[in-house]
């Protein structure tokens, strides 16, 4: 049966009428607004004498310019490690109070510019995400705060110091409570830190708040296991996986981890030829419900009677206790049997934050045997420690008035609490609030004193995200700003005269080094983790865990109303990041808007309700978004992301998208994302979203070629039968074939293990200086990345299946883009990458119209130092973060990506002067290095022995496009579905 | 431009310079030891200001401190030893008057590191010797040989040449011939040792050369053996594809005000250019003027003086514009005014100093840099004052130092931002000599850009620069051209056939 792809509604809906796809093509660029002289052109001969008496007066006045005089400062006193021009690399640690991530911090001239994963971490190897790739131009942010500040005012430490220190001392003697209020703190000495503050301050109340609780998790294993923790789960030892709205993949928990670990299980080669199977239940359609084998349509209020429903299918087989359950239509027999096939080699978790809800994934997976070996209870996941509860509380204390001070490090309730209002007013009245934030924000602004905190790539601390696993957090540079880590600030107001990265040390000395075997003087114990930024403390734990059982019940699910199920998208968390303009430009992986959060909403349910893509609605009478019709998404629900709407953010994140915290559902005191009854109306405005997804329309050709397990196991070239055919004749050409004497260079991407994470794009943009331009822009389809990932939909729109494709210059050999070059700034090089000399450009656009990919990007405009484009690159500390090896293109040229040549470059150029070969992997392009699920291999394919040629050799390979004879040197591996077994 | 005259001799001060460049370029060589090797490392810190027994440089000599003064203090003071001037403690007041005010930089070690130190310095900044693994026996002379001891030669590059003249130390050449291979290694490992057991041949060099003492050197028997076989071939290494990267300038025996031969060229290049704006603007004033009597004056009957000049004057316009329009955007022979009057003839001309002396990163990073102010106290805390501009420009460095401000260089060979030039690749790996592309810049006081650093410029030598291609195991990979090599197809390898012309070997 041909399949059918389709990118957006309006072609879709013309696949249904015309049964193909209209070849009408749309337009690239369709620039509205502009008058009818303008489209035509209007130039005359007196428009050409204007143009060349301005032209000659402008050489006239250039070559009578003198060259700026350029100075070169040296330093006085060279710090040992720092030679300018050569990068040095600092292990540390990126842990922002929701995701953990051991990083390498790239920093030239000691400023750090990128940052990579950390191989040596078992957790997250050497993956990261895009918020990860993202955060190192947060340290750049002109947001941040330069000074601590006292009611709004500049102020200095030393006085600051004095007015705190004395407070805190006067409500210590009146036993007055000051609530101290962190986000996850997953650091030891930190805990440490806090837990001796509280013993110099006895009155301090401590209490750890999460934006997005995952609380529901730690009680029900608490009423099961006895042990308020969350077992580490391993993905990677099950054979069926079952997700009830857990965005795994994308922002849940261990984001990277469990990517590495997903993948490693769907990876097909001549030695490996099974697949993990992968079912997702759930609302909205998540990164992570995109690449399910299976994925099932679920309203929030019916999750907990499908998963009542599957344990009393699996315990009937199993013999077990079965409770009354209430009736859902949802069909669970295939994923039971699916699961009672592989029992102790599954794995079915739920990220709602329902204690009813976690306790039946518990009962379920312990019906199946899966405690012990894909989920262990021996290595706790220490994040998201915070409970609503607790929040709940500390409000009511602080407007009975038993509180009277409030100290907030890393976390911003005015905005993403709950009960944002209630809780703003609860504070005004306090004697004392000081924040550690680094950026003015909402709660920071109530605040009377804020102590601005490090940004992480400035400061010392550690981290145990699971327990064992140790990391460490090291400056990679000095302050920039007048700031203080917030852990110096307790020290001093504690009376200590010790510096925290002391502090951190002697804790390690007198804790951790003595909990070890492996090393027998701290100094080299200390070096060593530095360096290496990890260790893995082995030491034995307690396996025991007895299950008890509990009762378990289920919501009644609802029919009638719209129910709401609020996600973090995995550009924006929680919110942290709203300032960041690569975060807020990067394309969604699911829907691929950027600038915004709106309303996803399904088909029928907008066709019902009158509703066009980019109307606008008003959700519970309050919120006012826009509509995005959604596939995939559960009649009846509609999605809305948090993290955006800020007032107080910064320049970049201001009034972006809505705030809708306050939407959240709170059951039973826990803060819960999904399950709002809501109501939402039609209004009569519109409001424009920023799509990438229809820009690259690829109007129907055999681009994602797909297959499933079964198929494949028959003829690993199932689906793949086209590129047989291609093989053929492919050496028919008019072109001389191209000949290379050393390198070839080539890059291979599975589409089966891609998950569509987003990471590699600002990967890219971070390592190839690449700009931000804004919503406008974007919307004229004038995105400057350098890499796109598509995505594809196919079979029924209500829930179709999604294929995604990471493209970036294909490097052809026959390149159609070189050979319509009028100036011959196109040019192959010997090493057969398609090369750009952006100083010969002149921007005439034919290579772009010539591009069958469309990955050449033209600078319409200058995108640096230009008020238009209010970003890191207008400003002198934005900057900061550009790559020295990479030229900042200017206005009219037209840029790609170059396989990261000053990466092939340097590592070239490093084994010359080793007098070595170089090694195959020793070059990784930024895309490459980072993949959290490395689908992206790279190497020379003139060797052999290559990793791109080994994965390549399969009959999965094809190239985009092949028809065309372009001759990629990037080539793709086809998708394989792991379903109808 | 006006310049004054100076006149040159030799300085007494050099013999000192030269000892402390030795000093410091140990910092590089040194670190081939185990055992302590790290505080050996740590130690190279201090290195720019102190010694250890060999006499005070900025900082004290310290040799015995250890005995001295209290670990603890010791640890106190390296850390921040401005805190403990602020806080008054008498020793650390004393020791900072005593040297000229000047700051000890607090420094950012652990107090492990610092005991390391310590323990070096009272080990009087001796590494204990390796067990040297030897696995070929080593015959005076083989060609690994020559090129080892032409690398371990770079320490002594600062005070001796082979067969170019007496620096601080005697020419080495032929001295493999005058004296036994034993007395020389026992010379070399520690020369005072030998002065002061009265050992005749050493004391009458010692007091040939101003009773300047020869550093002892930590090297094993077979690495000073490997110097001697280098010394031995004239300090060549027999193999025709080396470049060398010796200057060959005659050394300028302190002939005064005389502008070298670069200097000269430079100059009228300079002027060249500048008198023909001259012409360009006194023909161009003419050109109006006939111009204006050709057309409304009619004064001079003669017509053909008008179109004389008429033609005159478009041929030299038309030569400006051409001169000027092709250097647009390059800055050939760009001299301009450095914030110190640094003269390039003085240390790298007349006291030979290697480039990569000051300019260490040449070979590391893509960057030649400009030498930290550090770099210049390594030498000029004992050298105080030129014999040109006297203490006035030294100066100024001490002024930097003082007040923590950084000197701003002017830079002079620019290339634009869409550019991306890589030293260590033409430096390390090309072995081409700094004068290829910066000129003779020994000959000059004041450094200009000579060549044009155009891209024409740059590709003409990609083209035609064969690229020692045998020698290099990277090579290797470009199978197919060592098999044309082999069978005589191609000649050599030049540049450009491993990829040197590609736009993306520049531009990215």
């Amino acid at each position: 049966m041909e399949k059918i792809y389709w990118q957006s509604i309006e072609n879709y809906k013309e696949i249904q009428k015309e049964g193909v796809a209209s070849n009408e093509k749309t337009p690239e660029f369709a620039i509205k607004g502009l008058d009818e002289s303008e489209l035509k052109g209007k130039s005359s001969r007196r428009d050409f004498l204007k143009m060349m008496g301005f032209s000659v007066s402008a050489v006239a006045l250039v070559s009578s310019c003198q060259m700026p005089v350029r100075k070169a400062i040296p330093l006085l006193n060279r710090p040992k490690d720092l030679i300018p021009g050569v990068p040095n690399f600092y292990a540390s640690t990126f842990f922002d109070g929701d995701e953990f991530c051991s990083v390498l911090v790239k920093t030239r001239e000691s400023r750090p510019i990128k940052i990579e994963g950390n191989e040596l971490c078992p957790l997250s190897q050497s993956g990261t995400t895009a918020r990860v790739q993202a955060s190192v131009l947060n340290l750049y942010d002109d947001a941040r705060l330069k000074n601590p500040l006292k009611n709004s005012e500049k102020t200095d430490w030393k006085s600051l110091d004095k007015e705190v220190t004395k407070k805190l001392n006067g409500f210590k003697d009146m036993g007055k409570e000051v609530i101290f209020m962190t986000s996850t703190i997953i650091s030891p000495t930190t805990t440490k830190l806090i837990g001796e503050f509280i013993q110099k301050f006895p009155n301090v109340k401590w209490l750890q708040y999460d934006s997005v609780p995952m609380s529901s998790i730690r009680e029900a294993n608490k009423k099961n296991f006895n042990k308020a923790i969350i077992p580490f789960y391993n993905f990677d030892k099950a054979d069926v996986i079952v997700g009830f709205n857990a965005d795994f993949l994308g922002t849940w928990l261990l984001p990277v981890t469990f990517s590495k670990q997903f993948s490693k299980r769907r990876k097909l080669s001549k030695s490996q030829n099974n697949m993990s199977r992968f079912y997702q239940f759930e609302t909205n359609m998540s990164m992570t419900g995109s690449n399910a084998d299976y994925r099932y349509q679920i309203r929030p209020s019916e999750e907990s009677a499908v998963l009542l429903k599957l344990y009393n299918v699996l315990s009937e087989k199993l013999n077990s206790v079965s409770y009354s359950a209430p009736k859902v239509d949802i069909k669970v027999d295939k994923v039971a049997n699916d699961l009672l096939n592989s029992k102790g080699k599954s794995l079915v978790v739920s990220g709602t934050n329902d204690l009813k809800i976690q306790l039946i994934v518990n009962a379920i997976n312990n019906l199946l045997g899966n405690y012990g070996k894909t989920i262990d209870l021996s290595k706790p996941i220490n994040l998201k420690q915070g409970d609503e509860k607790d929040m709940m509380a500390a409000i009511s204390s602080m407007e009975s008035g038993k509180a009277s001070g409030i100290i907030f490090y890393n976390v911003n309730p005015v905005y993403d609490c709950v009960h944002a209002d209630m809780f703003a007013k609860s504070i005004k009245n306090l004697d004392l609030k000081i924040s550690f934030s680094p950026i003015l924000d909402e709660t920071s602004k109530l605040c009377d004193y804020v102590c601005p905190d490090n940004n992480y790539l400035e400061s010392w601390n550690d981290a145990e995200p699971v327990a064992g696993y140790l990391s460490v957090v090291q400056p990679t540079i000095r302050p920039i700003f007048n700031t203080r880590q917030a852990q110096d600030s307790l020290l001093s107001w504690m009376g200590e005269d010790i510096k925290f990265s002391d502090y951190l040390e002697n804790n390690w000395k007198s804790n951790f080094f003595k909990r070890q075997k492996e090393y027998s003087s701290f100094d080299k114990f200390w070096f060593s983790t530095k360096q290496n930024g990890v260790y893995r403390l082995s030491e034995k734990v307690n396996k025991n865990f007895k299950f008890k059982v509990t009762k378990l019940s289920a919501d009644k699910p609802q029919k009638s109303s719209i129910e709401l199920a609020l996600y973090e998208s995995v550009s924006m968390g929680s919110g942290r990041y709203a300032n960041n303009p690569w975060l807020q430009e990067l394309p969604d992986p699911v829907t691929t808007a950027t600038w915004d959060n709106y309303v996803t909403i399904s088909l029928s349910q907008a066709k019902e309700m009158g509703l066009k893509q980019e109307d606008v609605v008003k959700v519970n009478g309050k919120v006012e978004l826009p509509v995005l019709l959604q596939p995939g998404q559960t009649p009846g629900t509609i999605g809305i992301a948090v993290g955006y709407g800020h007032h107080s953010a910064g320049k970049v994140g201001n009034g972006i998208g809505k705030n809708v915290y306050e939407l959240s559902n709170i059951t039973s005191g826990r803060k819960n994302l999904n399950g709002t009854n809501i109501n939402i109306l039609k209004t009569d405005k519109t409001y424009s979203l920023a799509l990438t997804q229809t820009h690259h329309v690829m109007e129907g050709r055999p681009i994602v070629r797909e297959t499933d397990l079964s198929s494949y196991r028959k003829d690993p070239a199932s689906g793949n039968e086209m590129h047989q055919e291609f093989i053929k004749n492919e050496d028919l050409s008019l072109y001389p074939k191209p000949e290379f004497a050393g390198f070839r260079w080539g890059m291979s991407i599975d589409l089966n293990s891609c998950t569509g994470c987003n990471n590699c794009i600002v990967s890219c943009q971070a390592e190839n200086n690449v700009a931000v331009v804004g919503k406008e822009q974007v919307k004229n389809g004038r995105i400057m990345h350098w890499l796109r990932v598509d995505r594809y939909y196919s079979d029924m729109a209500e829930n179709p299946a999604v294929f995604r494709m990471p493209v970036m210059c294909q490097q052809c050999d026959n390149a159609p883009c070189e050979n319509v070059c009028p100036v011959g700034a196109l040019t192959h090089s010997e090493e057969g990458l398609s090369q750009v000399a952006y100083n010969r450009c002149i921007g005439t656009r034919y290579c772009m119209n010539n591009c069958p990919y469309k990955v050449r990007r033209f600078n319409w405009y200058e995108y640096v130092n230009n008020n238009s484009f209010d970003y890191n690159l207008n400003s002198e500390l934005g900057k900061l973060v550009l790559n020295p090896d990479v030229t900042v293109r200017q206005r009219g040229v037209v840029e790609k990506c170059t396989y990261c040549v000053q990466r092939i470059q340097e590592k070239k150029l490093t084994a010359k002067a080793d007098d070595r070969e170089l090694k195959d992997g020793e070059v990784k392009t930024a895309c490459q290095q980072s993949c959290p699920t490395d689908a992206i291999q790279f190497g020379n394919l003139l060797e052999k022995n290559s990793k791109v040629n080994k994965t390549n050799d399969t009959e999965r390979m094809y190239h985009l496009l092949e028809s065309l004879h372009t001759v990629p040197t990037t080539s793709y591996l086809t998708k394989v579905r792991n379903i109808n077994a | 431009m006006m310049r004054k005259k100076f006149t040159n001799q030799n300085r007494p001060g050099i013999a000192g310079l030269f000892l402390f460049l030795f000093l410091f370029l140990s910092f590089f060589q040194l670190n081939l030891f185990g055992q302590n090797e790290q505080d050996a490392k740590n130690f190279n810190q201090c290195k720019a200001c102190h010694t250890i027994g060999g006499g005070r440089l900025v900082g004290p000599d310290l040799k015995g401190i250890t005995k001295k003064m209290p670990e603890e203090w010791l640890i106190k003071f390296i850390k921040n030893s401005q805190a403990m001037v602020k806080a008054g403690d008498p020793a650390a007041v004393k020791v900072f008057n005593e040297y000229n005010k000047i700051p000890m930089p607090s420094h950012n070690l652990t107090d492990a590191q610092i005991k390391g130190i310590l323990l070096y310095i009272k080990n009087d900044g001796k590494i204990s010797q390796p067990a040297v693994n030897k696995t070929s026996s080593n015959t005076l002379g083989s060609l690994t040989e020559i090129k080892k001891g032409a690398k371990l030669f770079n320490e002594c590059k600062a005070c001796h040449t082979i067969g170019r003249g007496r620096l601080v130390g005697p020419d080495l050449k032929g001295v493999t011939k005058k004296l036994s291979e034993e007395w020389l290694i026992k010379f070399i490992r520690n020369s005072q040792a030998m002065v002061k057991a009265g050992d005749p041949k050493a004391v009458k060099i010692f007091n040939e050369y101003s009773k300047i003492p020869m550093p002892a050197h930590n090297l094993s028997d077979n690495q000073i053996k490997s110097i001697l076989a280098f010394i031995n071939n004239d300090g060549k290494i027999p193999q025709a594809t080396t470049v060398s990267s010796h200057s060959t300038t005659k050394i300028v025996e302190s002939s005064g005000p005389v502008l070298d031969e670069t200097e000269i060229f430079i100059k009228n290049q300079q002027e060249g250019l500048e008198n023909l704006s001259i012409a360009a603007i006194v023909m161009g004033f003419l050109l109006i003027i006939v111009l204006i009597d050709l057309i409304f004056t009619h004064y001079l009957k003669a017509k053909w003086v008008h179109y004389v000049i008429l033609l005159a004057a478009l041929w030299i316009l038309g030569e400006w514009t051409y001169t000027y329009a092709t250097r647009l955007g390059r800055q050939q022979y760009y001299q301009p005014d450095q914030p110190i009057w640094f003269s390039h003839k003085v240390h790298a001309g007349q006291n030979k100093i290697d480039c990569q002396y000051c300019h260490f990163t040449a070979d590391r990073s893509m960057h030649a840099g400009i030498p930290p102010a550090s770099v210049c106290m390594n030498c000029h805390t004992q050298v105080k004052e030129g014999k040109r501009t006297g203490k006035k420009e030294i100066n100024k460095i001490y002024a930097a130092i003082k007040n923590n401000k950084p000197i701003k260089w002017v830079q002079v060979h620019n290339l634009p931002d869409f550019v991306y030039f890589n030293h260590k690749q033409h430096v390390k790996v090309g072995k081409l000599d700094c004068k290829e592309c910066h000129g003779d810049v020994a000959q000059m006081d004041v450094v200009a850009q000579v060549k044009t650093l155009s891209m024409g410029w740059c590709l003409d030598c990609h083209r035609t620069h064969k690229v020692q291609f045998t020698n290099n195991k990277f090579y290797g990979q470009y199978k197919k051209l060592h098999e044309d090599l082999k069978s005589g197809k191609i000649k050599d390898v030049t540049v450009k056939m491993i990829g040197g012309a590609d736009c993306a070997s520049c531009h990215y």
